[in-house]
C-alpha cells in the first residue's frame, strides 16, 4: 500500500495521457509499451489536454511502470499491484482507471455495474449478463435500429433520480459479431488487439457513427432492466419475460465491482433503482428479432 | 422464542419481494413480502406474539396464519439465518 497523494516519476517516460469522466480527471502515465496507447484508444471520448502529472488531494492517477520482475500498477488510491507482463498491465492499468471512475462517482451517489445500456426514444434500458451473454452484440444491433448509446459495458446509474449517464468507452468488437453486423466490415482492414483470451477490435464512437450513424446519448432516465439468459436456439423466437426484482437486484450487485467487499451496501444502493422499475429476462435469438422485442416491451412501459 | 435474527444478516426490500444477505455465509435469499414481515417479527419474542402481531393487520385470526408462519420460520432456521439459545 502507498499513500502519496503525489504520483511517483516514471522513467523513462514513454508515455502519459488524461481523461476526464463525468468531471473525475485521471492521469494515466507509464513506460510500458501499449498501456498508453489502450487507454488513448479505449477512452477516445474522454481524452483532455494535460499530461500524466496531477497531483493534490483527490487527485486520481494510475502509474504502471517496469520492474525487473514484471510491472508495478500504483493507484492514487493506495493499492499497488504487480503485473506478470505487458498484457497484464495494460489489462490492469484499464481496471484501475474503472476503479478510479467508480471510487470517486460513488462518492457522489453514482453506482456502477457491470451491463450495457442505450437510450431508446429518450429512455435508458440497462442489460446485464455474464461475459459472453451478448450485451455488446445487442447493444450494436439497437444501435443499428436508431437507438443512441449510454455505455456497453459499465452502467453508470445516479442514485438520487435514477438517471444512467453516458460512459461511451470503445466497444471490444469479435469477428463473429462483424460477421453478423455487416456495417462493420470496415475493421476488417484493421489490426486486431489481442487482450486476455481473445483478440478484438476496438470500436470508438467514431466508428459507430460511421457504421451506424449511432450518436452517445446525454444522461437518461433509467426505463427497465433486462437480465440477458444464454442464447437460445437460432430457429427460436426470442423471450422477452417479467423477472423479479429481488432477482434483478442480485444480478446488478454481482456486477458491481465494490460488491466483492461491500455486497450489502451495493445491495442497498441498487434495490431502490431497480425497485421503480420494469425488470425483464430475455433469451436472445437473432440479433434483429431480439432488438425489436427489447422495442416492443420499452414502448409498452407507461 | 424465535429469533433474534443474526446481527450480520440484512434484509433488503427490492419491490414487492426482498433479499436477505448473509454477509456471514456470503448468500442471498430471495424471499417474499410475507416472509419478509415474519423476519421483521423474529426479535426474540414467543412464538405466539410474534403469530398474534403478524396476523393482527391482517385482520386474521392467530390460529389461521400460525401454519404459514411456522413454515417461513422453519426456513430461516434450515438456512442458520436466526439466533437462537440450543
Amino acid at each position: 500500500m502507498i499513500g502519496a497523494a503525489t504520483a511517483p516519476r516514471v522513467e523513462p517516460h514513454v508515455g502519459a495521457v488524461r481523461v476526464r469522466v463525468h468531471g473525475i480527471e485521471i492521469a494515466v502515465r507509464s513506460d510500458v509499451p501499449g498501456v498508453i496507447e489502450t487507454v488513448a484508444r479505449s477512452y477516445a471520448a474522454f481524452l483532455v489536454e494535460g499530461d500524466g502529472r496531477l497531483a493534490g488531494d483527490g487527485a486520481e492517477w494510475i502509474v504502471a511502470r517496469r520492474m525487473t520482475d514484471g510491472v508495478e500498477l500504483l493507484h492514487a488510491r493506495g493499492t499497488r499491484v504487480v503485473a506478470r507482463d505487458e498484457t497484464g498491465a495494460i489489462l490492469g492499468t484499464l481496471d484501475r482507471v474503472v476503479m478510479a471512475v467508480l471510487g470517486a462517482l460513488g462518492e457522489r451517489g453514482i453506482v456502477g455495474t457491470h451491463a450495457a445500456a442505450v437510450a431508446i426514444d429518450g429512455r435508458a434500458i440497462v442489460m446485464a449478463g455474464q461475459s459472453g451473454a451478448g450485451k455488446s452484440t445487442l447493444t450494436l444491433a439497437l444501435l443499428r435500429d436508431g437507438a443512441q448509446l449510454l455505455t456497453d459495458e459499465l452502467t453508470l446509474i445516479a442514485a438520487d433520480d435514477r438517471t444512467v449517464l453516458p460512459y461511451p468507452r470503445a466497444l471490444h468488437v469479435s469477428p463473429a459479431t462483424v460477421d453478423l453486423l455487416p456495417e462493420l466490415a470496415f475493421l476488417h482492414e484493421r489490426p486486431r488487439q489481442a487482450l486476455g483470451a481473445d483478440s478484438e477490435w476496438s470500436v470508438s464512437t467514431r466508428d459507430l457513427e460511421r457504421a451506424f450513424g449511432a450518436t452517445v446519448a446525454p444522461p437518461t432516465p433509467l426505463a427497465a432492466v433486462v437480465l440477458l439468459d444464454e442464447r437460445g436456439r437460432p430457429d427460436d423466437p426470442p423471450t422477452m419475460l417479467d423477472v423479479s426484482g429481488a432477482e434483478t437486484a442480485i444480478a446488478l450487485v454481482r456486477g458491481t465491482p465494490a460488491a466483492a467487499r461491500d455486497f450489502g451496501g451495493a445491495l442497498a444502493r441498487l434495490s431502490p433503482i431497480v425497485s421503480a422499475v420494469p425488470t425483464f429476462r430475455l433469451q436472445a435469438t437473432g440479433l434483429a428479432r431480439s432488438a425489436a422485442v427489447i422495442r416492443e416491451r420499452l414502448a409498452a412501459i407507461p | 422464542m424465535v429469533g433474534p435474527t443474526r446481527p450480520d444478516v440484512t434484509l433488503q426490500r427490492v419491490g414487492k419481494e426482498a433479499i436477505l444477505h448473509d454477509a456471514g455465509a456470503g448468500r442471498a435469499h430471495v424471499i417474499n413480502a410475507t416472509a419478509a414481515r415474519v423476519w421483521e417479527l423474529c426479535d426474540g419474542r414467543s412464538m405466539d406474539d410474534l403469530v398474534r402481531t403478524f396476523a393482527e393487520p391482517y385482520g386474521r385470526q392467530p390460529a389461521e396464519v400460525r401454519g404459514d408462519v411456522e413454515r417461513v420460520i422453519d426456513g430461516f432456521r434450515r438456512l442458520g439465518l436466526l439466533t437462537e439459545p440450543t
